[in-house]
């Protein structure tokens, strides 16, 4: 087996492994790349269906095109969405301008966690990567949040021969990580492999492409001039610099991820 | 010749790749190693490694390699590896997963979760210190996960000023150490990770080594894939119950999987035939090979839950209440006699406890315990366990997945083991 098929083979078991041992599981999905590639894993998991809610977690800083391109696939693949704000931030105007952490927090943390809580979900899975970020790079694929959704990524639980701790802590949930194992290139080689729809806004457009995409207020483009998905493949094989250099967000801080994550984020 | 110096084509090599498990005392420098391989690879994103060089730069420091790795806040401040991780790593045409493992006793579990994954791991050690309590019991415990073969990488070359007779009593005692709990090893390589000193170049100050570098170590030591048993085995992960159709989910463990094969449901035994392997998108499969994950539709009616185990009916399983193991455990308190955990062997989970210890060993010295009653944290154990419901399991020695398991202790896995005998008792050294 090639890499890309023994990835796909795990992300599969892991998939399978989540929706056997838990109550509830729910999908978190940001209509990016990764996420949407965890979703057609979960429809080959589950021979064609997805068998769990979607959340998206919407900012409404998210670019519209991401929206139309959530909702017709809710309709072409018969989704199960449910969608998340923090209306009340919203209303007293938080934005990037209050703070990027204060933001993420109010904007994405927050209304997540209310959602966890008000669906009583007992597992939540994640299209995150080892390769994209300090604190990611640590996490296990089956990872315990405490009923304050905190992360204790100094006592993580082992995962040995493939047994994953499937128990959520009391009042909490776990995070599970199907994709944790994938580079950004792998995802990119499988989406090209699997004929994946993404949304427009990764493909150039006048010399620019969205290389990692959050709120449009902290995502800048990339110069680029890759207009199909394997352009993107040979342009992110020969990439020297980090995916996520074009988020404001990990630059605000050093550690600005593992403070968000510590406390619940994504 | 050596390795490095041939131009490597893709048919040297397995299409795979193979996991590494870097591994080793508290500061013996693995994170470094790592770092440098990373590193002279060309590896590194220009961005990752600015920000390594700001971090070693606010201590005074001109290039931390560990940082490379080392992404914690904490574990930065410390200089210290908490958990690992694994990254990606390419060389002469090989690819390979480095994990790199926390070296501090406080994060065994840690290490292991790690190294379970391994293929083939890399046993570091600090030249000017030598051989130490971690070192001795990651060697133990890496013939327990399984992992059969290893290179030992002498570092800090430069603080023994490049002696080549420390290299050789250093390369001696831990080939010795790996070798007496089950791990071949092929290569022992001197090197300096800070200098760059055979990690991926020769090494001018060391002209008295003429071994492989430790890329060259990786890649001329590839563990064969190729499995004893071609007989089919697959543990029912779940069963999915769509309108009239049951769909037998799981993993193909060993052998493959085809339409119309006959196969053999455990722990009852009954025979059935296999009538579709479903698939999506496009049309059902004809077969499955080892590794794959299938959904299987079986012909005429039966009951099928997750942890039933299926099996080409040539093999001949069943279920069994007592077995003779070799343990590790990682608790908090020790492990008594008569301690009632939860035991998960693949999907199958019951109650099980220590009826007896044979022998327990401490493998930081490589000592025997007087006390045969009770097994401490981070100590190994030969012994017999009893469960509560029998469980259709194997030897490790006849199938890896079938024959070890991990113990479960109020949610969280606190030790595990392989099964060494099914008769309980006879001390038949069957697994190590």
């Amino acid at each position: 087996m090639d890499r890309s098929a023994r990835l796909e083979q795990e992300s599969i078991y892991i998939l399978r492994e989540a929706y056997a041992r838990f109550r509830n599981p729910a999908m978190l999905w940001s209509i990016g790349k990764d996420s949407t590639a965890l979703l057609w894993l979960a429809r080959k998991a589950f021979l064609g269906r997805c068998p769990m809610p979607l959340v998206h977690i919407d900012t409404t800083l998210k670019i519209p095109e991401m929206i139309e391109h959530r909702d017709r696939l809710v309709r072409e693949w018969n989704l199960d969405l449910v969608v998340a704000s923090n209306e009340e931030a919203l209303a007293g105007g938080m934005g990037p301008e209050s703070g990027r952490m204060e933001c993420c927090g109010a904007l994405k943390t927050e209304p997540f966690r209310r959602i966890v809580a008000e669906k009583g979900y007992d597992a939540v899975l994640l299209g995150i990567r080892r390769d994209e970020e300090r604190s990611r790079s640590k996490e296990r694929i089956f990872s315990p949040r405490g009923g304050d959704f905190s992360w204790a990524y100094k006592e993580q639980p082992p995962e040995i021969w493939g047994q994953y701790n499937t128990d959520a802590p009391p009042g909490g949930h776990v995070r599970v990580h199907p994709i944790l194992d994938w580079t950004e290139l792998d995802v990119w080689e499988y989406i090209s492999r699997e004929r994946i729809p993404v949304v427009g806004l990764y493909f150039a457009r006048g010399g620019k492409r969205y290389r990692s995409l959050g709120c449009h207020p902290c995502t800048e483009p990339i110069a680029s001039t890759a207009t199909t998905v394997d352009e993107i493949v040979e342009e992110v094989r020969a990439m020297r610099v980090s995916e996520r250099a074009g988020r404001a967000q990990d630059r605000a801080d050093v550690y600005a991820m593992q403070k968000l994550r510590s406390s619940g984020y994504m | 010749m050596a390795i490095e110096e041939r131009a490597a084509t893709e048919a040297d090599y397995p299409p795979g790749e193979t996991t590494i498990v870097v591994l080793g005392h508290v500061d013996h420098g693995k994170s470094t190693l790592v770092g440098r391989l990373l590193l002279d690879a060309g590896l590194i994103a220009a961005d990752c490694l600015e920000f390594a060089r700001k971090r070693s730069a606010e201590r005074g420091r001109e290039l931390e390699l560990a940082f490379l790795l080392d992404g914690l806040a904490e574990e930065q401040e410390q200089g210290v590896t908490i958990d690992f991780t694994l990254v990606r790593f390419r060389s002469g045409g090989c690819s390979f997963v480095l994990a790199d493992a926390p070296g501090h006793r406080e994060f065994l579990l840690n290490m292991m979760s790690g190294a379970s994954r391994a293929d083939a791991a890399l046993l570091v050690v600090d030249a000017s210190e030598g051989m130490r309590e971690q070192t001795r019991r990651h060697a133990m415990l890496l013939g327990l996960l399984g992992v059969t073969r290893a290179t030992v990488v002498i570092t800090k070359m430069d603080r023994v000023d490049w002696s080549e007779e420390v290299f050789r009593d250093l390369a001696r005692e831990g080939r010795r150490l790996l070798e007496e709990s089950g791990v071949t090893v092929a290569d022992c390589v001197p090197v300096s990770a800070l200098l760059g000193e055979n990690v991926t170049t020769r090494s001018e100050r060391m002209a008295w080594y003429d071994g492989p570098t430790v890329t060259g170590a990786l890649q001329s030591n590839i563990p064969a894939s190729t499995p004893d048993d071609t007989r089919f085995r697959m543990m029912v992960q779940d069963v999915y119950r769509w309108g009239e159709r049951h769909l037998l989910a799981g993993r193909v463990e060993s052998g493959s999987v085809a339409v119309g094969q006959e196969v053999a449901l455990w722990p009852g035994g009954e025979r059935s035939r296999v009538q579709a392997l479903e698939a999506w998108p496009g049309p059902p499969s004809a077969s499955a090979g080892t590794g794959e994950t299938v959904a299987l539709e079986m012909a005429g009616p039966h009951l099928a839950e997750r942890g039933m185990v299926l099996s080409s009916p040539s093999l001949s399983l069943f279920p069994v209440r007592a077995f003779d193991a070799r343990i590790f455990w990682l608790g908090q308190d020790a492990l008594n006699v008569g301690d009632r955990h939860r035991l998960r062997i693949g999907h199958q989970e019951t109650g099980a406890h220590v009826a007896r210890f044979h022998r327990i060993v401490d493998p930081g010295e490589i000592s025997e315990s007087v006390d045969a009653s009770s097994l401490p944290p981070g100590f190994v154990g030969e012994c017999t366990i009893v469960l509560d419901h029998p469980l259709v399991l194997e030897t490790f020695r006849s199938c890896p997945v079938m024959g070890r398991f991990v113990l479960v202790d109020r949610c969280r896995v606190a030790g595990g083991g392989i099964v060494s005998g099914l008769s309980p008792g006879s001390r038949k050294k069957d697994g190590a």
